[in-house]
């Protein structure tokens, strides 16, 4: 049954949120926001045709709060709730009480999502539909027992939550003396984050490259693979770097990692939008990890090469149009090559540690190929409470190695002044011989430390002189850079003044 | 018209100011002079001409009058010299202090243990990521001023080692 979708509430925050919104509005579809107290002037809220607050600061007093965001949708008159991605969006009950509430919940069932939600209940699917997995243990909650069941499997092993994601729980243990430790720390972790401290240990494949397919589900029961994508390269478990294609997979590769996500997802009555990761191992070999029930936050790197708005199907997919009338005669082959940097307030040379403050001077990069889904401008407050994640940058180009270069030069561009972040580091991380060969491997981080600490040579006499004049002139007030609240800059005085350049003052 | 700050560069003073309005302006840098020729862009940014090349930077300030600047696609942390740390610095210290808001979950040291720089000392969580928090030198525990279970600020000292 099809029925047209006019309104859209995003249960979400952030650049996901800004980017949902441009879909619905180059589609003519009404967005409507809705923002915790901390984000009342944040650009998502800004940019949508309407937002409702939901009080709070944190996410549990906010963008988790079902109830509260049911009824702003009602509030609104919404037809539907897109999730985004982490907070509800792979959160069965939540699905459920949309649905129940008489509005469309743009994502796949709760039945669907608890069926491949948890990473065990997910490797009973895979088993039933042919897809390899990687040889793992289930946790009954005695810890004693699944020291056991590790020792079978062989150490290395990986304890990991089967709720969730992003490294939350996740450890690695070497040796058998240090896994109840591990154990122990990971439940801690994985309660705190997801609610459920439900543990999965797998035998660690290693070396390996972390390969991901994108899959497309309709309410009639057909899926299509939108092909893959790689992120290798991460930190602390959590993607720093992705790309589409994967320089290490063939076309052949392709079509049977595809074939079996497809199995995978039709087995599980699946519906909209999912990624089926894999681990692929020197030989070649794949095998399953989990599914991610929601769009990804590397969706864009799809979406470059396949020409596609992810965003745009999955509503039409959620109004009940099948893959048939929304892929026909397209050509899904994968066209060029895309990258995406993620953009985080961190201390790389810190070991990550997350920022938060205000962003003072931020400059967004344009130019073919060039795409920034940002959260944030000049005068956002970067805050604790959630993912500092900034902005995602994407290029796209018709060579991996022409990629590369853009993106080097994109982040180059790039202005995300007052806190510490990520960028020069991915700079160095993209100009690295060996991620430009495309020679990736998920501990390509680990193996290159120099990349994180970056250079330890005291500043140049240009970031002294460049310091000095940046600062007198941001001084003839209301540069962009001068204090003064809100997430738009203030016209600067030379610009108020019909082009007379006015100069002076002290700071 | 005039700019000036103390900074602290490989470890000692370093005054830098600047001079000049309209597009001719000088910078003094320690005792070298730099004639920069100024255009302020509308996004905030300036481009500099110094020898006859162009620069493109930004620059904030932070707390206690240290400066960020980003010029030719890199940021430098320039610390003021009034001792403020700055978001992001590494200067080795026995101060082991809350990276950020959160809660501390473990203290692994007490008073009077000897620690060599790198040892975890204690473990906070924060956006429901625990970080460990290591000794930046070595030294003898000399104070544990927060428990575990406390909450903690950005900045709060948990650990003083010298």
């Amino acid at each position: 049954m099809s029925r047209r979708i006019e309104r859209v509430l995003v249960a979400n925050r952030g650049e996901i949120a800004v980017r949902i919104f441009r879909s619905l509005a180059e589609q003519g579809i009404e967005s409507i926001a809705v923002y915790s107290d901390a984000d009342a002037d944040a650009v998502h809220r800004n940019v949508a045709d309407r937002s409702i607050g939901l009080g709070g600061s944190t996410a549990a007093e906010s963008y988790l709060q079902i109830e509260k965001i049911i009824a702003a949708a009602n509030e609104a008159n919404a037809c539907a709730i897109h999730p985004g991605y982490g907070f509800l969006s792979e959160n069965a009950a939540f699905s459920r009480a949309v649905e129940d509430a008489g509005l469309v919940f743009i994502g796949p069932s709760g039945d669907a999502m608890e069926r491949l939600g948890s990473k065990q209940a997910a490797r009973i699917v895979a088993d039933r539909a042919g897809v390899p997995t990687v040889p793992g243990c289930e946790d009954q909650g005695d810890d004693a027992a699944l020291l056991a069941k590790a020792r079978e499997i062989g150490f290395p092993v990986l304890v990991k939550a089967s709720a969730g994601g992003g490294g939350k729980g996740m450890r690695l243990v070497d040796a058998e003396a240090d896994f109840l430790a591990a154990l122990k720390a990971g439940r801690r972790e994985a309660q705190a984050a997801f609610g459920d401290s439900t543990m999965l240990c797998e035998k660690r494949v290693f070396p390996a490259r972390h390969v991901e397919i994108q899959v497309l589900a309709d309410a009639h029961g057909n899926a299509v693979s939108l092909h893959e994508r790689e992120c290798s390269v991460q930190r602390r478990h959590q993607k720093v770097l992705e790309e589409a294609p994967s320089p290490c997979v063939s076309p052949e590769l392709r079509e049977r990692m595809g074939e079996a996500s497809v199995r995978l997802v039709r087995e599980a009555g699946y519906r909209n939008a999912g990624t089926v990761e894999y681990l692929v191992d020197e030989d070649g070999s794949f095998y399953f990890l989990e599914v991610n029930t929601r769009l990804q936050v590397e969706h864009p790197v799809t979406e470059l090469v396949t020409g596609l708005d992810l965003v745009a199907l999955q509503v039409r997919i959620a109004e009940g149009a099948s893959l048939d009338e929304l892929l026909a005669g397209r050509d899904l082959t994968p066209r060029g090559h895309a990258l995406e940097a993620r953009i985080y307030a961190e201390v790389p040379e810190q070991g990550f540690l997350p920022a938060a403050g205000r962003l003072q001077h931020v400059v967004e990069p344009v130019g073919p190929g060039v795409r920034v889904d940002s959260g944030v401008a000049t005068g956002s407050e970067v805050s604790v409470h959630f993912d500092p994640m900034l902005a995602k940058l994407i290029v796209h180009a018709p060579s991996r190695e022409a990629a590369c270069r853009r993106m080097a030069h994109a982040l180059r561009e790039s202005v995300y002044l007052g806190i510490s972040t990520n960028v020069d580091f991915l700079c160095r991380v993209v100009e690295d011989p060996d991620f430009v060969a495309g020679r990736l491997r998920t501990d390509f981080l680990d193996l290159k430390p120099e990349l994180a600490s970056g250079p330890t040579d005291p500043p140049p006499e240009l970031a002294y002189v460049a310091a000095a004049i940046a600062r007198m002139v941001d001084a003839v007030g209301g540069g962009a850079t001068s204090t003064g609240g809100g997430p738009v800059a203030r016209p600067s005085a030379f610009q108020s003044i019909g082009g007379l350049r006015v100069w002076g003052g002290e700071s | 018209m005039s700019w000036s700050r103390d900074f602290v560069h490989d470890g000692e003073a370093l005054r830098v100011s600047a001079s000049g309005s309209g597009a001719e302006r000088e910078v003094l840098v320690g005792d070298r002079r730099h004639a920069v020729r100024v255009v302020a862009l509308p996004d905030g940014r300036v481009v500099l001409t110094i020898d006859g090349r162009q620069h493109v930077a930004s620059a904030v300030r932070l707390d206690r009058g240290s400066v960020q600047v980003r010029v030719d696609g890199h940021t430098w942390m320039l610390p003021a010299h009034t001792g403020g740390r700055g978001g992001g610095s590494i200067d080795a210290t026995g101060e082991v202090t809350a990276p950020m808001t959160g809660t501390v979950l473990e203290v692994a040291v007490a008073i009077g243990d000897r620690v060599t720089a790198g040892d975890t000392v204690a473990v906070v969580t924060a956006m429901k990521m625990e970080h460990r928090l290591t000794a930046q030198i070595d030294g003898e525990v000399v104070e544990v001023a927060l428990a575990a279970g406390s909450n903690c600020d950005a900045g709060a000292l948990i650990v003083r080692i010298e």
